[in-house]
């Protein structure tokens, strides 16, 4: 056993054993992998030192370098032998040491912020001074190492980049341009230069910095351009150039050019563009100008009918307008830098070049106008009229030739010339006497005529004057005339009377002003006929044709001569009838102003005349005016030779006036005939003899046809109320004995169906010469009557009502004496009055009158006031409206009642509202038989029922008031008799008081009892009579 | 032999200055008190009883003892249970109809002082003063 477990034992230690020799085996392996690691570690951190492209030391405590590697020594050009174990400042410019000691210091110290990376100067073995840039980090044991990076490089360049961007950006901010730059979405990378300048906007003006706004705001016009530019620029166009509008922050528009170039990446790729802005709107109002004036002397130029011509110092042409090419014929093309001696005939090119050459030798100012000779291109050679001139630029003369074809003037001036020739034939050869002077009145010219009729040698007249030639008093009239015409330009006509050879003949004479070119008088021309025949015969025939004219022309008819049908003559009074002047009526067919109704008529009769029949020559017809109107004549028509032929001599009567007067009459007639006809009232005329007249109205009055009337049988008498015909007849007797009657009265009369109607009358004696003739007009005054009794009743009742009202102390008596009223007044059978109970909601009978004790019992009660309630009087009271039923026994609500109805006789049942204020205060109700109709006395009853009202308010406000009145005098009694006993009390006491005191002492008390007393009479007043007074 | 008078009134102080101006008077008075109108019927009968009968009662109408109006109103119309002046002088006739009652009171002028005037001698103003008042008592004992 023992063994055994020893055994165990030892093999238990074994298999420890074992494992830990594994485990340390496993330690082993795993140290030399660690160990591996480290090395391969340390291998690659070396070669890294060493390879390292950046520049690696390290620094001991004391400030020497201990380790560096290759590209060290490659910057600072020593070996890396040369440099281990020197100071590390050795490496570094004068400038920079004391400062990389000290931080070398602090680092070592721990104490201060060293940075742990800086620049710093590196000074090389040849003395070349390089930048660095350095980055250290402290290692254990006080070192330091640090890694070096040359900058110098890098420096250089961004140095060059400094002064570059300085360089653009003085210029860009300093231009007076805006230099941007926007990316491809439109957003601005960059902008500078004179935005406010340009723009007025400043930075500050736009909240949101957005200077976009500021530069694009541009007119909705101009937004296309913009887009077409950007466009191009995007697809890789450069050097775009535009022109736009913006709008300055003072509204005012300006114009801008942009030049835009693309914006490209590393890539190549277009990813914005670049624009310079410059307000180019005074350029463009330059421009603007310049073409506005190009243009106008273009327009001249091209436009001119003048042919202009340039012509340069060897005599070529070099300008040539639109008119030169018509005159000449050449187009442009065909005469540019050619010799401008092609435009000349022959003759004139030697004399072209003499003159042109002498001109540029001389070198003097030029201006002349010649008429010369052209050839156009078809070999015509025509007149010509040159302007030329010549002006001086860059020493070079240029020559201006304005051309004018006057191939046009030379042909006139030949006709002129022929004209003129041809007048002078005439002038010689007139019988008239042509003459001419100049502006002393001398004569110039004077033709044949003149001599052959003043009988004087021509020679005797030209270069004369009229005193020189004609009486003294005949020549100064002349020249008066003479005078009129030369200084007020005027053209004279008139008939001189003058001597010739003894004797006095007339002469008609035309004096017109000569005028030259430019419109002055220069002397006048004379036109003279002798006339002194022609006019001894016109007075003759004036003399008899005024004798006629005088009797025509003053005559009140019209006058008129008709030949052929047509009008030849009129005299003034036939026009003015007409309201024609004279060329709208002669030699125009007379048929034109005759009436067309009348038109047949005539035509006929003057057919008839013509053809020898024998008419009545005195006839009525009617013309027709100018104006459309007509006028009524009478005609007398006769025949009459007239230039040689048969004519008809027509005097016209205007009768117009005449016909109008008929007219009027038959219309006033007519007027007054349907007045009478259709007058409501009754118009009648009647004689001793009867009636002589009635109308319509009378008829219907009297209910007899006028037939009836007029027959002799029919007496006035027939009409007349009996009771009313002795009053008529002693009105008839007063009136025959000449006594004065009233002209209105009224009396009865009696209709032919019995109708007993009141009327008014109103007569007057129309009767002539004696007769007694009497027209009168009578009035149906029935209803007004009726009306006047139904006002007088009103008023009698409104008396009675007042009274009533006046007189009744409650309601209940006001209406019993009111419901008498009513059914003696008006005249009906049954009333009855409700009062309205408004806090009950029912309608209390109150009053009633008429109803026998059985039809009271039924009807006289208290009725609930409901929507349900079929009753009137409750329907009237709801409804605030008057009810009437005009058969109540066939009314079915009411119908129950029916028997009693019938045995009563009741028809007509008429409800009334008592309103006042539109509050119902009761309801009256009112009912008649059959033979009492209700229709007349339903105004009356509403009035009462309007009264009743008033009455009914009235006495309630006074009941209303009488209460106040007790109940106010009630209160003032029982707080009057609180007062009583506290008096009395304090009365008591004092008198007490008073007693016990002395007499001279009492006084005071005597006043406080005074005053008690004073307010005991107060009390007492209110006590007896509610007043409140001492 | 002195006269009996019964003053009935609710208010303590008449009763002081009627007493004080009735001694006053000639006739000798014995004067006794009622302060409501239960007390008065109950001391009339109490006189009567020990044969003072009373010579004169005098009355007030309100003997409620209170000064509301509502109280007063409802008191003189018999509404409070407690007897007024006008019921007492009923009650006390009715005890003895020769009793001589005079009504003396601040209320007349009122339905309630007409009231009294149906059954007492008669009703004199509060305005009398006590001691003309008194004076009238002791001329009417004389007669």
């Amino acid at each position: 056993m023992k063994e055994k477990s020893l055994e165990r034992k030892i093999k238990k230690l074994e298999e420890e054993n074992m494992g830990l020799k594994r485990k340390l085996e496993e330690d082993r392996l795993a140290m030399l992998n660690i160990i591996e690691d480290l090395r391969e570690s340390e291998e690659r951190y070396k070669k890294l030192f060493e390879q390292s492209p950046i520049a690696i030391t390290v620094i001991e405590e004391d400030g020497t370098v201990s380790m560096a590697n290759e590209n060290f020594a490659k910057l600072t050009g020593y070996s890396l032998d040369e440099m281990i174990g020197q100071h590390f400042t050795k490496f570094v410019a004068e400038e920079d040491r004391e400062r990389m000691m000290k931080y070398h210091e602090q680092r070592i110290t721990g104490k201060g912020k060293p940075p742990t990376r800086y620049e710093y100067k590196c000074l090389r073995k040849d003395g070349e001074m390089r930048d660095v840039e350095l980055s250290i980090i402290k290692l254990p044991g006080n070192r330091t190492l640090s890694c070096k990076i040359d900058i110098t490089e890098r420096k250089k360049m961004e140095e060059e980049l400094r002064k570059s961007e300085e360089k653009y950006r003085l210029v860009t901010e300093n231009s007076q341009d805006i230099i941007y730059a926007i990316d491809k979405n439109y957003e601005l990378l960059f902008v500078t230069g004179d935005i406010e300048g340009i723009t007025g906007y400043t930075l500050k003006d736009l909240p949101d910095g957005d200077l976009k706004k500021a530069i694009f705001a541009v007119p909705p016009e101009d937004i296309k351009v913009i887009g077409e530019l950007s466009e191009r620029v995007w697809k890789g166009e450069k050097n775009v150039k535009g022109e736009f509008r913006i709008i300055r922050k003072d509204g005012k528009v300006r114009w801008v050019e942009v030049s835009l170039s693309p914006l490209y990446d590393e890539k190549g790729k277009v990813y914005g563009n670049q624009g310079i802005l410059r307000d180019i709107t005074e350029r463009k109002k330059l421009e603007e100008e310049l073409r506005k004036s190009e243009e106008k002397y273009r327009t001249l130029v091209e436009t001119s009918s003048d042919g202009i011509i340039s012509i340069d110092e060897e005599g070529k042409i070099i300008f040539w307008n639109k008119a030169a090419g018509e005159i000449f014929g050449y187009s442009q093309k065909e005469v540019i830098g050619k010799p401008v001696t092609m435009l000349m005939p022959r003759g004139y090119k030697e004399k072209h070049k003499k003159a042109f050459k002498e001109f540029l030798e001389r070198a003097e100012k030029l201006k002349r106008t010649l008429e010369v000779e052209g050839l156009r291109k078809n070999g015509e050679i025509f007149p010509v009229e040159f302007s030329f001139s010549a002006y001086k630029s860059d020493h070079v003369f240029t020559f201006i030739a304005i051309a004018r074809d006057i191939t046009e003037r030379k042909k006139m001036e030949e006709k002129i010339r022929e004209s003129e020739e041809h007048l002078r034939g005439i002038f010689n050869a007139s019988e008239e006497i042509i003459f001419t002077k100049n502006l002393e009145s001398r004569y110039t010219h004077a033709n044949a005529a003149f001599s052959r009729i003043f009988k004087r040698p021509l020679e005797e007249i030209v270069g004369k004057t009229d005193e020189e030639i004609f009486p003294r008093e005949e020549a100064k009239m002349l020249r008066e005339i003479d005078l009129e015409v030369l200084e007020k330009g005027k053209i004279e006509k008139h008939e001189d009377i003058l001597t010739v050879a003894g004797e006095k003949r007339i002469f008609q004479t035309t004096k017109v002003p000569l005028r030259n070119e430019e419109g002055k008088v220069v002397g006048l021309c004379g036109f003279a006929k002798d006339i002194t025949e022609r006019k001894k015969m016109e007075e003759a025939l004036k003399e008899s044709e005024e004798k006629y004219r005088t009797f025509v022309e003053n005559a009140n008819d019209g006058i008129c001569i008709i030949k052929d049908g047509a009008v030849k003559f009129a005299n003034s009074r036939l026009l003015q009838m007409g309201g024609y002047s004279e060329e709208d009526v002669i030699n125009q067919p007379f048929s034109k102003f005759i009436a067309e109704e009348s038109l047949d008529e005539v035509m006929e009769r003057y057919r008839r005349r013509m053809a020898g029949e024998k008419v009545e020559s005195i006839y009525e017809t009617m013309l027709k005016r100018k104006d459309g109107g007509i006028i009524f004549a009478e005609f007398n028509v006769s025949i009459i030779d007239y230039e040689g032929g048969k004519a008809e001599l027509v005097i016209v009567r205007d009768i117009t006036e005449r016909k109008k007067m008929e007219e009027a009459l038959k219309e006033s007639e007519e007027k007054f005939r349907g007045l009478v006809e259709n007058a409501h009232d009754a118009i009648y005329i009647i004689t001793p003899e009867g009636f002589q007249y009635v109308n319509p109205a009378f008829e219907e009055l009297t209910g007899y046809s006028s037939k009836e009337i007029l027959s002799k049988e029919f007496s006035f008498w027939n009409l007349i109320h009996p009771d009313d015909i002795k009053f008529i007849e002693q009105r008839e007797k007063a009136r025959i004995k000449g006594k004065e009657i009233p002209s209105r009265y009224e009396f009865r009369i009696i209709s032919k169906d019995g109708k007993v109607k009141t009327v008014e009358v109103a007569t007057v004696d129309i009767g002539k010469r004696g007769e007694v003739r009497i027209m009168g007009i009578l009035r149906d005054v029935t209803e007004r009557k009726k009306a006047e009794e139904e006002i007088e009743k009103l008023s009698e009742l409104h008396y009675i009502i007042g009274m009533s009202i006046n007189g009744s102390k409650t309601i209940k008596e006001l209406c019993s004496n009111l419901i008498k009223n009513v059914k003696e007044i008006i005249g009906v059978e049954y009333a009855n009055i409700f009062v309205y109970n408004r806090s009950k909601k029912s309608l209390e009978p109150i009053a009633h009158v008429g109803y026998p004790k059985e039809l009271a019992k039924r009807i006289v009660k208290r009725y609930e006031v409901n929507e349900e309630q079929p009753w009137e009087a409750v329907k009237a009271c709801l409804t605030k409206k008057e009810k009437y039923i005009k058969d109540v026994q066939i009314y079915k609500p009411l119908s129950f009642h029916w028997d009693l109805y019938k045995k009563y006789d009741i028809r007509e049942l008429y409800t009334i509202p008592l309103v006042i204020k539109g509050k119902v205060e009761g309801v009256l109700q009112v009912s008649t038989t059959s033979k009492n109709p209700l229709a007349e006395k339903k105004r009356l009853l509403k009035s009462i029922a309007e009264e009743i009202a008033a009455g009914m308010a009235k006495i309630k406000a006074e009941e209303e008031m009488m209460r106040a009145l007790k109940q106010e005098r009630e209160f003032k009694l029982k707080t009057a008799h609180y007062f009583l006993n506290p008096i009395a009390i304090a009365k008591g006491y004092l008198d007490l008081a008073m007693e016990e005191l002395p007499e001279e002492k009492r006084k005071k008390l005597e006043s406080a009892k005074y005053a008690i007393g004073r307010v005991e009479k107060v009390v007492k007043n209110v006590t007896q009579r509610g007043e409140i007074r001492e | 032999m002195s006269k009996v008078i019964l003053i009935v009134d609710d208010e303590p102080m008449i009763h002081d200055l009627l007493e004080i101006h009735l001694q006053k008077a000639e006739t000798p008075f014995e004067i006794h008190h009622a302060l409501t109108g239960e007390e008065a019927i109950e001391k009339y009968e109490m006189l009567i009883n020990e044969n003072k009968k009373p010579d004169l009662v005098i009355m007030d109408l309100n003997l409620s003892g209170r000064d509301e109006m509502e109280v007063i109103e409802a008191h003189m119309e018999g509404l409070t249970g407690k007897i007024d002046g006008v019921r007492a002088t009923q009650k006390i006739l009715k005890m003895d109809p020769k009793a001589r009652i005079w009504g003396y009171t601040a209320w007349f002028d009122t339905k309630w002082s007409e009231r009294l005037k149906e059954y007492a001698d008669k009703v004199i103003e509060r305005t009398v003063p006590f001691h003309e008042f008194a004076k009238m008592v002791d001329a009417f004992f004389k007669q």
